[in-house]
């Protein structure tokens, strides 16, 4: 019997096809009962444009929003930083490092699935806490065309204008999470031109002269200490805008006046400009 | 006089093809899917994982079990088989989930039926992708980083968190890859007969919890009671009053040892996680209505002693 089919890619299709809202839903408007008295580690699904989200609730806010945590039914493309719940019909991902915030009213409008019992809950909490505050470099291997990398950006797309709404402070840049070939392909050009230690030094030394490079929608600059940062022009302030690194939508929502892009990558802006394609749309 | 159809398949097709438009619907087919696995009201013949079989078709999207078919096609799997196999997946699910069956009793009528079919759906996302696990080819994993190859059963990879013991940590269906021939994919018949004795061993649990809340009330501590009745609070997203003096830092440290507590109990046989997990939902309420509001750990640890 010839199975010739790549498991990984097939999982993928299924994963796409399954987060796809089907377009005649019996699901709504049907009663969904709500778990007795917790909240916390709370399954839920929402439709969004024509996408199923799923996510756990992690915390309640001061405000009464609520913190959730993507989550998927697919735990075959779970890496290290991810945690592992037993949940209905089998163990769920959560991405603790994929989080935004909910209102109570979207939260109540989203179909209950289950709910984690208050020992799981406080077996997930515990297990939060041992985990590093940036997330650990576990992508950097994956390719940014494989599945495991397809999952991922399909899973931070999903929760991208929650995300955006927040404004966090870190873009999710796929080339910078996964391996790009784009920023080898740089790397191995500067190794080409017999770079050394002299060139790489004056290579940083004309970085440090121009730590900021100005493009027609932003400014990339590096902070005092060293940190990549994406700053919006004036006019996008106050407007819902979409931002975009290569093919990837990384922002959907109002700008902040400054984001941080990621650790310093050893190449001038204008370079760095150049692989990765940032540009900001006005919705 | 026309013959009955002799195999699986075609008494399938000729039942699917009989049975009338209204009964054929998911909402309709979940209903009867119930009462065949939960309240034994039908004999438990073929009929009803016939209905399971449909239901299963249905609620799939057309594109989730496309990729099952496509994969069943290519390597040679005759499609009605992948159908058997992933509603014999969805079948053994279904009977091996705890909190369903649980929901199934706590729910009144009109919202088991839309829970169920929830379930069910997810359930056939997870056996259609155990399907392809099984299926695919899975060579071309070797070019993964191990960061990405994650053991579900080992706890290597990601972090794990465990469900209770008594939920059993198999999730695979009722096939495995020996089954590969025609009739050993048929599932046996559905008896409807074994979850009388779930509910039977549900009454049992809510004695022994009952048991266990009493045992609670009188040997446990109130410091720790109040320990786990502040967690009752902020698990149910409500602004506890109680240890409102501690820092975030020693409320995350208490809760660690009260969930030590619990293990320890565990581990000497004074209540099971199941226990513990119907004690939370049916008496913990009460526990704490009965149990001092403690803005401190610390403060009472003192009157405690005092009083000792």
């Amino acid at each position: 019997m010839e199975k010739n089919l790549n498991y990984k890619e097939a999982l993928l299709e299924l994963y796409l096809a399954s987060i796809r809202a089907d377009e005649e839903d019996i699901f709504e408007g049907v009663p969904i009962p709500e778990s007795q008295g917790q909240i916390l580690g709370s399954f839920r699904e929402f439709k969004h444009q024509g996408q199923l989200v799923l996510y756990m609730i992690g915390a309640k806010q001061k405000d009464g929003s609520y913190l959730c945590y993507k989550a998927s039914l697919f735990t075959d493309f779970a890496v290290s930083t991810d945690l592992i719940v037993p949940g209905l019909g089998g163990d769920y991902l959560v991405d603790p490092f994929n989080k935004f915030i909910l209102s109570e009213k979207e939260v109540t409008a989203g179909v209950e699935l289950f709910c984690l019992s208050l020992l799981e809950f406080l077996d997930f909490e515990i297990a939060l806490e041992e985990m590093p505050a940036e997330p650990e470099d576990v992508f950097r291997d994956i390719d940014l065309d494989s599945p495991a990398a397809r999952f991922r950006i399909q899973e931070y797309e999903l929760s991208l204008e929650f995300r955006s709404r927040t404004s966090p402070d870190q873009l999710w840049i796929p080339q910078l999470v996964f391996d790009f070939p784009e920023l080898e392909q740089r790397q191995n050009a500067y190794a080409a031109k017999g770079q050394d230690l002299m060139d790489a030094f004056k290579m940083l030394k004309q970085e440090d002269d121009a730590k900021k490079f100005y493009t027609p929608t932003h400014t990339l600059a590096v902070t005092a200490d060293g940190k990549l940062v994406l700053i919006p022009n004036e006019e996008y302030l106050d407007k819902v805008c979409n931002i975009y690194c290569g093919a990837f939508k990384v922002f959907s929502g109002v700008p902040k006046k400054m984001f941080y892009v990621g650790k310093r990558l050893p190449y001038p802006l204008a370079e760095i400009q150049e692989i990765l394609n940032i540009r900001i749309e006005p919705i | 006089m026309a013959k009955t159809p002799t195999t699986f398949e075609s008494r399938y097709r000729s039942w699917e093809n009989k049975i009338p438009k209204q009964e054929s619907s998911p909402i309709v087919l979940v209903k009867h899917i119930k009462e065949a696995i939960f309240d034994n009201k039908t004999s438990g013949g073929e009929e009803d994982y016939f209905r399971l079989m449909r239901f299963v078709r249905l609620a799939s999207s057309r594109l989730q079990m496309k990729y099952v078919m496509d994969v069943a096609r290519k390597q040679g799997t005759k499609e009605i088989d992948a159908h058997i196999q992933v509603t014999n997946c969805v079948y053994g699910k279904i009977i091996e989930d705890h909190n369903l069956k649980k929901m199934m009793v706590e729910l009144p009528e009109q919202k088991n039926h839309s829970y169920l079919y929830v379930a069910i759906a997810k359930m056939i996302i997870k056996c259609n992708a155990e399907w392809l696990q099984q299926n695919a080819d899975k060579n071309a994993e070797a070019e993964y980083n191990d960061n990405y190859k994650y053991n579900p059963w080992t706890g290597d990879g990601s972090k794990h968190i465990p469900r209770s013991p008594e939920d059993g940590d198999d999730d695979t269906g009722p096939y495995d890859d020996d089954d590969e021939d025609d009739t050993s994919v048929l599932p046996d018949d559905i008896e409807p007969s074994q979850f009388a004795h779930f509910d039977l061993r549900y009454i049992e649990l809510l004695g022994e919890a009952r048991d266990f809340a009493q045992y609670l009330l009188q040997e446990w501590d109130e410091r720790w009671r109040n320990v786990l009745c502040e967690y009752y609070d902020y698990a149910g997203g409500k602004n506890s009053p109680r240890l409102i003096e501690e820092s975030e830092a020693n409320l995350h440290q208490l809760r660690k040892r009260m969930r030590d507590r619990v293990n320890e109990l565990v581990d000497n046989n004074v209540c099971s996680f199941e226990v513990f997990d119907v004690m939370v939902k049916r008496y913990l309420k009460n526990i704490c209505q009965k149990t001092p509001v403690l803005a401190t750990y610390k403060r009472v640890e003192k009157n405690t002693r005092s009083e000792d």
